[in-house]
């Protein structure tokens, strides 16, 4: 399975998805800030995936994914992101910058693991 | 130069404080009073004066005139018998022939007789008897002595000075004519004596007063007959000046002291032209001047009365002109009174008005036209102890805020309390216990406000809602993800450590979301009407947690300082933090524009300051500062920045109305909202009274308490 990095700003949150992904048995490394997230994806080039939240104190989900593309350019990850506003205009932006999916939030767990596996599907199939 | 001048300067000064229109008249009035009536009297008296003395001597003139021509009337018909005995006198003939001739002329009753002498001088003949025909020599006579001796003899008629008859016994004024022979030589001598009686009585009568003269005098200066305040003949009056003006000139005005009784005397003389004889006629000074002094003392008296007259018009003219002018002051007081009156009357008749007069007896409505909701209950409410407490010693006006109620209606009225001069006692203002209160309902405009508010909030609600979403989709993720964690974890047969855990953080969780909630809820409901002591620090917290996850996320810092001990103030704690949320949010956009402008790099900060502030001379008050370090407020922005519906913000962004809804509620709480430019960007202020300093300052609930 692929690894996946999630990062939100809220400590309690991200312990409790972290703890939710790995009974499913997903690889999960969390970081509670935008910059802690691209020392982490040089360390580890295992991840393939990020789930980010999108508004966050230092940076915001938006810049994030453009701060990954343009550090780690042509490096295969699939962006996934929470919002917890999920204004219209921030669902069309996230989408703009290659987001894969928008989850609204509290967050539909399910919905959640069902766009993880089809992402790891589609990876295995290539493979 | 200016000090020599100082002594003379203040002296006119006074003298000008003296001169004005009116004593300038009431002077005028004075002196023409005073001087015109004694002018004209003296004036008067001078000419009567004159005129009294022209009228004695006219009237000498007159008298004189006439004597002298009765006196010549008189004589007229004794010179013709004479004259007749001249021519018809024979020298040669005998005693008793001359004797009898002149028996035979028919005397008038005033000749005592008729004598002839021989040119010796001795008696001829007599036309009285003669006793024993025995010679008389009457040659020592006065008027003989004119003739005797002499070769030419004066030819006219001599008037002699009075002699005693030698036959008649009487005294009489011989008159005496030359006698010549048949040669025409002096041959003796015809003298006819004429009573001196009849003019001396006749005299008498004439005169009009005791020292009033009457003198016939001779040619020689001798008096034939004199009457004064006694009878008199013989004086020698040749040294006279107007005798020696009389011979020379015929008439003169008479006007000397007599040496004989030594009283002055103004008259007339005038001299016969046919005789040797003078008449003088003269009034005494004396009684011409008594006349006068009637006269005059007359005129004075007039003259007095009349200034009396004229004083008394004068004072009653002044009285006129200051009763008048009172008149006029008192008129012009009663119409300052009836406009004030009216003034008092038009601001009673405004709907929502109540003035009031206030005294130790009650309180009684000014005006006629009495509100009726709130007079009775501003009546009621003067009429209450805690209000006597409350103004007790009251100097200066007081503004109050009272929220009155009478169990149906409650009203919100702001009322102006002054404290009222006394009419009658000089004592200043509060003494009296005497008061004005206007009183004015503000209970609509309330509602007004507080809907304006409830508009406000709706709209920053709005503008909030999606920060608070984010803090309440937070906790509610955790939980959602922390119970599904705990089913996972009960379904694997993780311990129940596990499961606690979970079920730990979910109580956690959902603690924070009640406490967000429980905000939105004092948020959302409706103003409380009371104010309520607290602290200025709860506010700042309240708007804080309601904002501060929001500018968390907009990467704004926000950093609060508060002084320990701060005192309370009496506030509605939602509004205060209505207030303070929304200096926060304008905080927050120009921060945002100044971003905007600079790059996403630019560091926003916005420092909230909660600090006590002493004044002098006042009670102490708290301050809440935001200042921001957004680049401030153009300049040509300031002066309006607290009115309603005004907004820099572009369309759809800002209601308007945010600043001055602050400002309103700010003003309500007795404080004051302020707004300045510092080195980084705009400072806001709220100012709050302190609690306890200052209760009074506070508007305050006041519940009459009915019956």
């Amino acid at each position: 399975m692929d690894q996946v990095l999630v990062i939100d700003d809220e400590p309690e949150y991200l312990d409790e998805l972290v703890e939710a992904l790995g009974f499913l048995g997903h690889a999960t490394i969390s970081v509670g800030r935008g910059a802690e997230a691209i020392d982490t994806l040089r360390r580890d080039p295992a991840i393939r995936v990020i789930l980010t939240d999108m508004r966050m104190p230092d940076m915001d989900g938006i810049t994030l994914i453009k701060a990954v593309q343009e550090t780690f350019p042509g490096r295969k990850i699939d962006f996934l992101m929470m919002t917890g506003h999920a204004a219209p205009g921030d669902i069309a932006q996230a989408l703009a910058a290659g987001v894969v999916r928008c989850f609204r939030k509290p967050l539909a767990f399910e919905d959640l693991c069902a766009a993880l596996v089809e992402l790891d599907g589609g990876k295995d199939e290539g493979a | 130069m200016a000090a020599r001048m100082k002594g003379p300067e203040a002296l006119g000064d006074g003298l000008r404080g003296l001169v004005n229109p009116v004593t300038l008249m009431l002077v005028g009035l004075v002196v023409l009073v005073g001087v015109i009536p004694f002018v004209a009297a003296l004036a008067l008296y001078q000419m009567h004066d004159r005129a009294e003395r022209d009228e004695a001597v006219a009237d000498a003139r007159r008298t004189a005139t006439l004597l002298l021509r009765s006196f010549e009337q008189s004589i007229a018909p004794v010179d013709l018998l004479l004259l007749n005995i001249a021519s018809t006198y024979d020298a040669s003939a005998s005693p008793v022939q001359v004797h009898t001739m002149l028996r035979s002329f028919n005397l008038p009753p005033a000749v005592l007789q008729v004598t002839i002498t021989d040119k010796a001088g001795m008696l001829i003949a007599s036309s009285l008897p003669t006793d024993g025909m025995e010679q008389k020599d009457l040659s020592g006579r006065e008027y003989m002595r004119a003739y005797l001796g002499r070769e030419a003899v004066h030819a006219g008629l001599s008037i002699g000075k009075p002699v005693l008859g030698l036959l008649s016994k009487k005294w009489g004024i011989p008159l005496a004519r030359p006698l010549v022979d048949a040669e025409g030589r002096f041959a003796g001598v015809a003298v006819a004596s004429y009573a001196i009686s009849d003019f001396i009585d006749f005299y008498k009568q004439l005169r009009t007063e005791d020292d009033m003269l009457i003198a016939l005098v001779g040619r020689d200066g001798i008096v034939r007959a004199r009457a004064a305040r006694a009878t008199s003949f013989g004086e020698d009056v040749s040294a006279s000046r107007a005798f020696r003006q009389t011979i020379a000139n015929g008439a003169v005005v008479y006007d000397e002291v007599s040496v004989f009784d030594g009283v002055a005397r103004v008259g007339y003389a005038v001299a016969s032209t046919k005789y040797p004889i003078l008449v003088t006629v003269a009034h005494s000074l004396a009684a011409v001047e008594q006349r006068s002094k009637e006269f005059r003392a007359a005129i004075w008296s007039t003259a007095i009365g009349l200034s009396v007259a004229l004083f008394i018009v004068a004072l009653l003219a002044g009285r006129y002109l200051k009763l008048q002018k009172k008149l006029k002051a008192n008129e012009v007081q009663a119409l300052a009174r009836q406009r004030e009156a009216n003034v008092l009357e038009a601001i009673s008749r405004v709907p929502g008005v109540a003035v009031m007069h206030v005294t130790e007896a009650g309180a009684s409505e000014v005006g006629t036209a009495a509100d009726p909701t709130l007079s009775p209950l501003v009546r009621r409410y003067l009429a209450s102890g805690r209000f006597r407490n409350l103004v007790r010693g009251l100097k200066e006006p007081q503004l109050r805020d009272e929220h009155l109620s009478d169990g149906t209606s409650e009203l919100e009225v702001e009322m102006v309390v002054a404290p009222l001069q006394d009419i009658d006692r000089a004592a200043s203002p509060g003494q009296g216990g005497d008061m004005v209160v206007f009183a004015v309902d503000r209970t609509q405009r309330r509602m007004e406000e507080n809907k304006l508010y409830q508009m406000s909030k709706l709209a920053s609600l709005g503008e909030v809602a999606t920060g608070l979403a984010h803090e309440i989709n937070q906790p509610l993720g955790v939980i959602r993800l922390a119970a599904s964690n705990a089913l996972t974890g009960l379904k694997v047969g993780l311990p129940p450590d596990h499961l606690a855990g979970k079920l730990d953080r979910i109580i956690q969780q959902t603690v924070r979301m009640s406490r967000i909630i429980d905000h939105m809820r004092i948020f959302g409901r409706k103003s409380e009407e009371q104010l309520q002591p607290s602290q200025p620090t709860q506010a700042v917290e309240g708007a804080l947690q309601v904002v501060g996850a929001h500018f968390r996320l907009d990467e704004i810092e926000v950093n609060t300082m508060s002084e320990p001990h701060l005192p309370d103030v009496l506030c509605r704690q939602d509004q205060l933090e209505q207030v303070i949320i929304n200096l926060l949010q304008n905080a927050r956009d120009a921060i945002n524009e100044r971003r905007a402008a600079l790059g996403e790099h630019f560091a926003g900060r916005i420092a909230v300051r909660v600090a006590g502030e002493a004044r002098i001379g006042a009670p102490e008050q708290v301050l809440i500062e935001v200042a921001d370090n957004g680049g401030g407020i153009p300049e040509e922005v300031v002066e309006r920045i607290f009115q309603p519906f005004f907004t820099t913000k572009p369309p759809g962004k800002g209601t308007g109305l945010g600043l001055s809804v602050s400002f309103g509620i700010v003003r309500d709480h007795g404080g004051s909202l302020s707004v300045r430019n510092g080195s980084e960007g705009a400072i806001f202020s709220i100012r709050l009274p302190a609690r306890l300093a200052a209760p009074a300052l506070i508007g305050a609930s006041a519940e009459i308490v009915q019956g």
